[in-house]
């Protein structure tokens, strides 16, 4: 129960932190007064202002009220009855590899092109998302990698990353195919 | 008369082939994420945002309210079909409509949906074509004060009717404020949270935030599930069998009631289609004439939450086009278009821009039309996309987020950022921070502080003036009131509210 107490505090006290810092950031931008007009950290000020009291107001609650959750406006209608959440499994692996891919997909993109880049991605990601049917996995990537260059690259011309040598001959190659 | 003269002029502006090539693919798009429980609404209307870049404004913004109005009503499919709610909306649509359907009548359930979609739809339409004028007229009065309070009223209605902690709604909207301030000051040209880089100094593009939390992040809260989706059931023979006139007849007093609820929900900036739908179904089961038989598989239970879901449209883009507010998550996204092109919506636009402005009326009741008769026709192969796996679909929809990050300024670092806002967004919904007044506060909060300094310098710093001028006051004291209706609704359950009954299943 302390723990949970603990756990549910901690997002609110990493707020009050930030804001504290960030209302300390905001007393040093660099300007030149004009008069007495507000200067560029009045109106940030006054947001962090506003979350660092929302944080401690929530943890006053949480501690006085017993870690309860509040209920806003419309739970009041909702008459589906609630299981509990805990109950559909968490996979912390699948959500880190996701963020990780994400990641690798944005290292890579500029050397690798868009179109080679997105193939590999979109394999990726739906391996880590634990889907297995091998075929669809490679010719639905290969499906929205040709779709998607041909309506951005060829159609919108939307400018995304050609590739650096020898990557970018796939970009030239796929420019290079007559009727897509 | 001069108001129907000018959605005449828009009917025929509304008909040439791009403005209804894109109403069509509003509407078909609108209807594809209103079924798949994986996309929800505003998620759909930011991915499409990036792609509106190159287009005409007018028509993107009948893509984008096509994909709105016609994402209240997909999602209802599911929802009776399989017990799948496409959309929070249509949880409602679990109790009775899917009830009924468990009795043997589904096509006469999805008769009803479409029916009330149709209806409170083209009410809300009518209501939002006469009021837009008068309230955009009504706006010119405003001054800075005035216009600051407006856009306070925005941002605080959307954090008090919502779902969960006040105190996280406020704190997901000062944070929403606070990556709006990031970048160069509009006023002195200092430099705000930039950590010393040049592209930082530009801002950070609202568009970035938006498809991040909206898109990366849903997408990362279901890849944690596994994509568990349970499988659906196959169903032979969807189809939508449409009340007859008599029965319609016999509920037409709900309907109106439902409606008008839903139209003046959609009025209150903060308040979309999900509260209406939910207060709807919350008054009939309170006060309606079969109160008693709610959640048991009634019309009643399907038209009042269908017909004010899709009413709350035309309500929520008066106040969009009058005075420049969003009411929701979806009305920011299509405020965003209208950025994007260089137009801030508002009483200005009526006068300088009145053409798209009923052009953009007449595709909402187009689209209407066109959504029900695509919804009737086709909802065999509309559902059918239940069959593709939720792997497939959630890595589109990521590069879908990643080509619009991308084609934003060519630079990866937005690449980045898109990611970044993507796991705030997810561990928003993790820890239950709403994200709707994130995304809020990163549109309104430049317009909000633009309207605020110029108060403070235009009035001397005397911040009383948002109080002792009159519309200014009056909005306030609106605003007051808004924020304290939790408060008010917990004090009038507790002394005057017996416990709902819980619906039958």
């Amino acid at each position: 129960m302390q723990n949970h107490l603990v756990r549910s505090l901690l997002p609110y006290v990493v707020g009050l932190v930030i804001a504290i810092t960030l209302y300390i950031n905001a007393g040093q931008f660099e300007y030149t007064p004009r008069g007495d007009l507000l200067g560029p950290g009045a109106w940030p000020r006054l947001a962090i202002l506003l979350m660092g009291a929302a944080c401690l107001y929530e943890l006053g609650r949480r501690i006085i009220a017993g870690n309860r959750d509040a209920t806003g406006f419309i739970e009041v209608f909702d008459r589906e009855p609630h299981t509990d959440e805990q109950a559909e499994p968490v996979y912390l692996s699948l959500l880190i590899g996701g963020v990780v891919l994400m990641g690798v997909y944005a290292v890579a993109v500029p050397y690798l092109g868009f179109i080679l880049g997105t193939f590999l991605f979109l394999a990726a990601f739906m391996y880590v998302g634990r889907y297995r049917d091998h075929a669809v996995i490679w010719g639905a990537s290969a499906a929205v990698t040709i779709v998607c260059g041909v309506l951005f690259l060829r159609i919108a011309y939307v400018s995304l990353p050609r590739g650096i040598a020898p990557f970018d001959k796939i970009t030239d190659i796929f420019f290079a195919i007559p009727g897509l | 008369m001069d108001i129907i003269i000018q959605l005449a002029h828009g009917f025929v502006s509304c008909m040439t082939p791009i403005n209804m090539a894109m109403l069509v693919v509003g509407i078909v798009v609108g209807l594809l994420i209103g079924v798949l429980p994986g996309l929800t609404l505003v998620m759909g209307v930011a991915l499409a945002l990036p792609f509106t870049y190159k287009m005409d404004v007018t028509a993107s913004i009948v893509l984008l309210t096509a994909m709105y109005v016609s994402g209240t009503y997909g999602g209802a499919f599911t929802a009776i079909l399989f017990r799948i709610p496409g959309e929070p909306i249509d949880v409602p649509m679990l109790w009775d409509g899917y009830t009924m359907g468990r009795k043997g009548q589904p096509a006469k359930a999805l008769g009803w949906t479409l029916v009330s979609a149709l209806g409170g739809g083209l009410l809300s339409a009518v209501v939002m074509v006469a009021l837009t004028e008068p309230l955009a007229k009504f706006a010119l009065r405003f001054s800075s004060p005035e216009y600051f309070v407006i856009v306070l009223f925005g941002l605080l209605s959307v954090v008090a009717i919502g779902k969960g902690s006040l105190a996280n709604a406020f704190i997901s909207m000062s944070v929403g404020i606070l990556i709006s301030s990031v970048g160069t000051d509009p006023i002195y040209g200092a430099f705000r949270f930039t950590l010393g880089s040049p592209l930082l100094a530009d801002g950070i593009e609202f568009l970035v935030v938006m498809v991040g939390a909206y898109g990366v992040g849903e997408v990362l809260a279901r890849l944690e599930t596994g994509f568990a989706t349970k499988p659906i059931a196959k169903i032979s023979d969807a189809h939508t069998e449409l009340p007859t006139w008599k029965e319609m007849g016999e509920v037409k007093g709900m309907f109106f009631r439902s409606a008008v609820v839903g139209d003046l929900i959609g009025l209150l900036p903060g308040a979309g289609a999900t509260i209406a739908s939910f207060v709807a179904y919350g008054i009939e089961a309170k006060f309606g004439k079969r109160k008693a038989e709610m959640g048991t598989g009634i019309a009643e239970g399907i038209i009042a939450p269908q017909a004010a879901a899709t009413a709350s449209v035309g309500g929520a883009l008066v106040h969009l086009l009058a005075l420049g507010i969003p009411g929701s998550g979806a009305t920011a996204v299509i405020l965003g278009a209208f950025m994007l092109h260089g137009i801030q919506p508002g009483p200005q636009v009526l006068i300088s821009s009145s053409g798209m402005v009923y052009t953009i009326f007449a595709s909402l009741f187009l689209g209407l039309v066109l959504m029900c008769a695509i919804g009737y026709f086709a909802i065999r192969p509309l559902v059918k996309i239940l069959d593709f796996p939720e792997a497939v679909v959630s890595a589109y929809v990521l590069i879908l987020c990643f080509i619009g990050a991308l084609s934003i300024r060519n630079n990866v670092t937005d690449l980045w950022l898109i990611i970044g806002f993507g796991v705030l967004g997810y561990g928003f919904e993790r820890m239950k921070f709403p994200v709707a007044p994130l995304v809020l506060g990163v549109i309104l909060g430049p317009i909000a502080e633009e309207a605020f300094m110029n108060t403070m310098i235009s009035f001397s710093n005397d911040w009383t003036v948002f109080f002792t001028r009159p519309i200014s006051g009056t909005i306030v004291a609106f605003t007051t009131i808004v924020l304290l209706l939790p408060s008010i609704q917990r004090l009038y359950l507790r002394h005057f509210a017996s416990p709902a009954p819980t619906a039958a299943r």
